[in-house]
């Protein structure tokens, strides 16, 4: 594979050891997140994958501490970055690692920059307050990021407003924005969801390229299990709150082990014939006020047992030693789905 | 329904007169600029596009935003006033064509039962005070159809016909999930009986097992209705799973279109090849290579000279510039309108 990522054995970028995040509501607590582990290494790309409502989003916003407060607070669990707890560090001094260690991009680029401030002005404001350096040398820079993400005509482009871009050019600059301070980690939200796909090859091609140059891990969220092949090294999958399969890109696509996950695989077109019948996961999402007991896909999946309803699987490795992990009582049974 | 009976079916089709020919069907829409709002230009959203749909025939519109797909969708229904162009409709091949874009008054509120539309995001299209079981049986009300038992009836019918339990006509659309409201937006366009639906990015904002259920579903009902389906789409996947044709719209003017295997596995506009070479496939082994294509969309407002496309196009020539292309048949029922494309079918064609 010609994308490996530099190490595994070292401590981790990021790793999520059973975050719960949970948000108060009318219908009582809604746990968006409950229980989620995993890791990130330097250099690597984890995909998380999941429908709505599933907490991949939730868990990003919590590691970046944008979870809106009341009515969502972070219950238990630990965010380790390089192995300090970011949980424990006070608002003050995250300021200093939000935006400049860890930087996030987001679906909708119109909403996430600020329609009355030229783009320019706005990556100016992050590395002035990172970096320390006056306005002149802030615009170059600027400038200088706005060519690196393939914006024709940067020294024109920098005095733009927000809605004078496209959507590409609008996510391009999100993407310049989040990199002007050469970030460890990206975040990367749904960023190509909102394009058109000749867009999107291009957004990615470029969240490739730049992290191939720059050495950073990337947090990619997306419900896309194409875009998670195309881009990812591993690949996290979560259900309702927890992470239900864990793996490499190829293991995971190649053999996917949790009945979820096959299921997912199944329903999509790509994958039929024509004139084929798609094959469906039954029912939805169950709502985050009322989990079921024991495994949460038990509702929804082929082959539950009682046992399912009264044992909740831990995420375990496939054999000793494995990366790869699932969480499932039955995963003989799952073989033959 | 298995190949060999697909394409027997779409043989026949092909031999009948189809449900709807579309000819010349252009959408301008006025810029208009200053203190007395006077026009300064046209966005030209649709600018002369030509499609036929047969007989329980599912045609796929397919391009990028701006292309004019939807716009030429809620044409066809009147939703948005064409400028220019016909829409010949049978109910049947063996009856009478009529004009679509010609009718007016209660001809075309009476055909408009035989014609409707679902939309991307069924609860914005559906009223949040209304139950779901009102927001169905509305359509029967107005084209006065049923007393009051007879539509009770025929709304709990059509809710277990999409797969939703009678009892939930008594609930409010918030009380329901993205998917199942897509299903109430189903029952809704099924309740007249029509024999077009337009789906306008019908499954696009649903999640995957969800939308594999939605597309079951359309299928089935055209199975047992005999539907026919414009699917205007921007998920190429499902376009490929869904359609027996497929018409690719770059710019206001369809570029190429063929049979869905014709255009999937073998495109022939470059508009087409780049544009399926971008769809990322849900397999990391086929991390394919892509035809790049640089630049964006202009606008329509003053989109480029002769082929809409030359502005990105790595075969641009001269004329290009100058001229449109003329769609060139590939094989039958496959066309696609590109100069340099045309020349090199010219040269390998026998005889010549």
């Amino acid at each position: 594979m010609e994308k490996s990522p530099k190490s595994d054995a070292r401590t981790p970028l990021l790793e999520l050891r059973d975050l719960r995040t949970w948000f108060r509501t009318d219908e009582g607590t809604a746990k968006a997140v409950d229980g989620v582990s995993y890791r990130i290494h330097d250099g690597e790309t984890l995909g998380v994958v999941g429908e709505s409502g599933s907490g991949k989003s939730v868990t990003a916003l919590s590691v970046m501490r944008l979870v809106p407060s009341p009515p969502g607070w972070v219950e238990s669990g630990e965010i380790l970055f390089r192995g300090e707890s970011l949980l424990a560090v006070p608002d003050e001094e995250f300021r200093r690692i939000r935006g400049n260690e860890i930087a996030m991009i987001f679906q909708e680029p119109m909403t996430a920059l600020n329609p009355v401030y030229t783009v320019g002005d706005q990556i100016m404001e992050a590395v002035m307050l990172h970096r320390g350096i006056d306005a002149d040398a802030a615009r170059v820079h600027a400038v200088e990021m706005l060519r690196k993400v393939g914006i024709p005509s940067p020294e024109a482009r920098v005095d733009n407003y927000p809605h004078e871009m496209s959507g590409g050019m609008r996510q391009r600059v999100m993407i310049a924005m989040a990199m002007s301070c050469d970030p460890s980690l990206l975040i990367a939200d749904e960023p190509t969801t909102a394009l058109d796909v000749t867009i999107q090859a291009q957004i990615l091609d470029l969240i490739r390229e730049l992290q191939e140059e720059m050495g950073m891990s990337v947090l990619l969220i997306t419900h896309d299990l194409g875009v998670v092949a195309e881009t990812a090294h591993k690949v996290a999958v979560m259900y309702a709150g927890k992470v239900v399969e864990y793996a490499d890109v190829e293991t995971l696509f190649g053999r996917p082990r949790h009945p979820y996950t096959i299921g997912l695989f199944r329903s999509l077109p790509d994958l039929a014939g024509p004139g084929e019948r798609l094959v469906t996961i039954p029912g939805i999402v169950p709502s985050a006020n009322a989990f079921p007991s024991g495994c949460r896909f038990r509702t929804r999946c082929p082959i539950a047992t009682d046992r399912c309803a009264q044992e909740e699987p831990p995420l375990v490795p496939l054999e000793a030693g494995s990366e790869h992990t699932v969480a499932c009582h039955h995963l003989e049974e799952a073989e033959a789905l | 329904m298995s190949t060999p009976d697909r394409k027997l079916a779409a043989a026949k089709r092909e031999a009948a007169a189809p449900l709807l020919e579309v000819h010349g069907l252009k959408k301008h829409f006025p810029v208009r600029k200053g203190l007395l709002s006077r026009v300064v230009g046209h966005v030209k959203a649709v600018d002369g596009v030509d499609f036929t749909v047969g007989h329980g025939e599912t045609l796929s519109l397919v391009g990028e935003s701006g292309c004019g797909k939807t716009t030429a969708g809620r044409s066809l229904l009147r939703l948005i006033e064409p400028t220019a162009g016909e829409a010949l409709y049978r109910a049947t091949p063996d009856s009478a064509p009529v004009d679509l874009f010609g009718l007016g008054g209660r001809r075309l509120r009476s055909l408009r039962r035989d014609l409707q539309i679902i939309f991307q995001d069924p609860y914005a299209s559906l009223n949040p005070r209304v139950t779901v079981g009102n927001a169905i049986a509305e359509p029967l009300r107005v084209h006065g159809i049923g007393n009051r038992g007879e539509l009770e009836d025929r709304v709990a019918s059509l809710l277990t016909r999409v797969g939703l339990r009678p009892d939930v006509a008594n609930r409010f659309p918030h009380e329901f999930s993205g998917g199942q409201r897509q299903r109430v937006g189903i029952a809704r366009a099924l309740a007249l009986e029509p024999r077009l639906i337009v789906c306008d990015e019908a499954v696009s904002a649903l999640d995957v097992s969800i939308q594999a259920q939605i597309i079951n579903l359309l299928k089935d009902l055209q199975d047992e209705f005999g539907l026919s389906y414009i699917f205007i789409a921007h998920d190429l996947s499902v376009v490929k799973y869904i359609s027996d044709r497929v018409a690719v719209m770059y710019l206001g003017r369809i570029v190429e279109t063929g049979g869905a295997d014709q255009i999937f596995d073998a495109p022939q506009h470059p508009y087409t090849r780049a544009l399926l070479s971008a769809i990322p496939h849900a397999d990391p082994r086929r991390r394919a290579e892509r035809v790049p294509l640089t630049g964006e969309i202009p606008s329509p407002i003053s989109p480029p000279s002769g082929c809409h496309f030359h502005t990105r196009c790595p075969l641009a020539e001269d004329r290009c510039r100058q001229a449109w292309p003329e769609p060139a048949s590939v094989a039958p029922g496959h066309r696609v309108s590109c100069h340099p494309v045309a020349d090199a079918l010219a040269k390998s064609a026998p005889g010549s």
